[in-house]
């Protein structure tokens, strides 16, 4: 739990070492992302969740490159794609003898929260815009179902390198980037699914407490890659659309009290509003 | 451009195009036979009790797996299935078909119901309590007619507050009292630091009450280290005489606690067995969708003795009936009351 607090103050940190500045943009963009995923720790089942789910931006530019600060939550139904939402029957014996039947739904909403601090740095001079950047990233997602299956439930701190592409030609800019995680935080439930722990009350420190390891690449491999255009409305304002496709894959490891493989897979597609700070 | 252009096919294509198959393989089979199979495995890699149970899961796999044949409807694999993890003998196990018609299925319910005759809280307000009240979902109090206190702990869920502050204040509110009643019968449990941490309302000297090993991974001896939970003084502790009673309702957490109890000289158990369904559980899928809960640890007492499946006896057995209250009479209640000073 504190591992991961600490680097989420550092993302705030260095979010706000360069939110001083009038130079860059704010974006808002509400989106849907089908998220698959399968967790073998509770079953073999593929579930699907459409979220829905709302991002928000801020870009500080600079000469060399970009300070990109960027957070968003989601939240839909997650059911296995195989039986759809599913339904558990309940029967509460009654005093009188009598019986009551209630069909209860065992699939909720999962939801899940991002946040990521990205710095990039040019590739070299750049006209217009247009040119190679690249950078590391800090990331920081989370999944919480909240139906009966704990299916996909995890915490995941990261450090990303990515690599993109911006191509500007007059109203219009697409920019294609990258991006590869190079070590992670992972926080799971335990082989056990247990997070009981004696004299912890809390049930997230403890999940934090119980099931936090280490993943180097070859056991957690993560790759991210999007892709956006924009058209520029106005000298303050742009729309546009992006598209984002994200793997993870929590492997099998060797020792005990890990939990078995984890494999997501989003698909992604968003509406952007954007508001520059400086003219362009 | 050119590049842009193609990378935004790619990634349109894979946008539209169903990549389940791709990246996940084919769902498993959810024929009788997977499903059977699927569950034997599950139970295999997960369960935490088989050396309790001296049970050969493997024997047993073999014994039950040529009643399972393709064309089974949904009632009858639930009926096979139950057959085979009543075995087990564990309420902690639970089968939760997908479907609005067919219940749940437990070793304590009959046709998907818990059904206990034993214990009925409105004959315990209206008989025998002078003053009621209700402090959250999970903790209600009041005063017997002959001034002992009375707290009723329905569950150890809910939210840290529902205890470091309801329950804590209701023992304070009965702190001038003589003896007290802690009332469990109906708990099905919970989170056990709630339940460690209400046993340390009561508790005046530190005791080790449970020993705990967890699975940690598939094979049969894949454990963990012992924990060991110990309950210590949460709070003023209520160090005058009180009896805690249980039934077979009370389950889990509410064993758990009963084991901290226990350890305290001042505290009597009056009451019925619990369950006996003592260790953490989780929950599992069936490729067909249907869930299972398991019990994932082996939990035991301070001196390394296992209750599950026999559930914690009580000191003084006390156990009310329909009959009895529906006519008033909570004869497990005045045991505990006569127990009293």
């Amino acid at each position: 739990m504190h591992r991961h607090l600490l680097l989420t103050i550092l993302f705030t940190v260095l979010s706000l070492l360069r939110s001083q500045a009038q130079q860059g943009y704010f974006q808002l963009t509400p989106g849907l992302d089908r998220l698959l995923v399968r967790d073998r720790q509770v079953g073999d089942l593929v579930h699907r969740a459409d979220l829905a789910r709302l991002g928000f931006t801020y870009a500080h530019t600079g000469p060399k490159g970009d300070w990109v600060f960027h957070l968003a939550y989601g939240r839909g139904l997650l059911a296995p794609t195989s039986t759809g939402a599913r339904t558990k029957l309940f029967r509460t014996w009654n005093w009188d003898g009598s019986v009551t039947d209630e069909p209860i739904p065992m699939d909720r909403p999962m939801w899940m929260a991002e946040l990521r601090v990205a710095r990039t740095f040019h590739a070299g001079p750049q006209v217009d815009g247009n040119g190679w950047y690249f950078g590391p990233a800090l990331g920081w997602t989370a999944n919480r179902p909240q139906g009966f299956a704990p299916v996909g439930q995890m915490a995941c701190a990261t450090f990303d390198g990515l690599i993109g592409r911006a191509y500007v030609s007059g109203r219009h800019r697409i920019n294609a980037e990258f991006s590869l995680t190079l070590v992670a935080l992972m926080t799971r439930e335990p082989w056990s699914r247990s997070v009981s722990v004696p004299g912890n009350m809390g049930r997230i420190t403890s999940f934090f407490d119980s099931g936090t390891t280490w993943a180097a690449p070859w056991q957690l491999f993560q790759a991210q890659l999007d892709l956006r255009y924009a058209y520029q409305l106005s000298t303050r304002f742009a729309i546009g659309l992006g598209v984002h496709i994200g793997y993870l894959n929590d492997a099998e490891r060797d020792g005990l009290d890990h939990p078995a493989q984890l494999r997501l897979f989003h698909r992604r597609l968003e509406a952007a509003l954007t508001h520059n700070l400086l003219k362009r | 451009m050119k590049a842009f252009n193609l990378l935004a096919l790619a990634t349109s294509a894979v946008l539209l195009s169903s990549c389940q198959k791709t990246i996940f393989g084919d769902e498993p089979a959810a024929d009788p036979v997977s499903v059977f199979e699927g569950l034997h495995r599950t139970v295999k890699e997960h369960y935490g009790l088989f050396r309790v149970k001296t049970l050969d899961w493997d024997s047993l796999g073999n014994v039950y797996r040529p009643q399972v044949h393709e064309g089974m409807s949904d009632a009858q694999l639930r009926e096979m299935l139950a057959a085979m993890l009543t075995s087990l003998n564990d309420a902690h196990i639970t089968l939760y078909p997908n479907s609005a018609d067919l219940p749940r299925w437990s070793i304590d319910l009959v046709n998907g119901a818990f059904i206990d005759t034993t214990f009925h809280f409105a004959t315990v307000k209206d008989h025998y309590l002078t003053e009621h009240h209700e402090v959250n979902e999970a903790v209600e109090y009041g005063r017997l007619a002959d001034g002992h206190g009375y707290i009723h702990i329905r569950h150890f869920d809910g939210s840290n507050n529902d205890y470091t502050k309801g329950l804590r204040d209701a023992v304070q509110a009965l702190a001038g009292t003589t003896g007290l009643v802690v009332d469990v019968r109906d708990n099905a449990g919970g989170f056990d630091p709630f339940a460690q941490y209400s046993a340390g309302l009561f508790t005046g000297q530190a005791a080790t009450y449970m020993r705990v090993r967890r699975k940690t991974g598939p094979g049969p001896d894949d454990f963990g280290q012992e924990i060991q939970w110990t309950t210590t003084p949460t709070g003023p502790a209520y160090a005058k005489p009180v009896v805690l009673l249980t039934g077979r309702g009370s389950q889990s957490a509410a064993e758990t606690f009963a084991l901290a109890m226990r350890t305290q000289p001042h505290v009597v158990h009056i009451g019925d067995t619990t369950a006996g369904a003592f260790a953490d559980n989780a929950f599992f899928e069936l490729p067909n969708g249907w869930g299972v809960t398991l019990s994932i640890a082996d939990h035991r007492d301070a001196n390394g003795i296992s209750w599950e499946g026999r559930g914690l006896p009580p000191t003084i057995v006390a156990v009310a009936d329909r009959d009895g209250l529906n006519a008033g009479v909570d004869a497990a209640l005045e045991a505990a009351m006569e127990a009293l000073p």
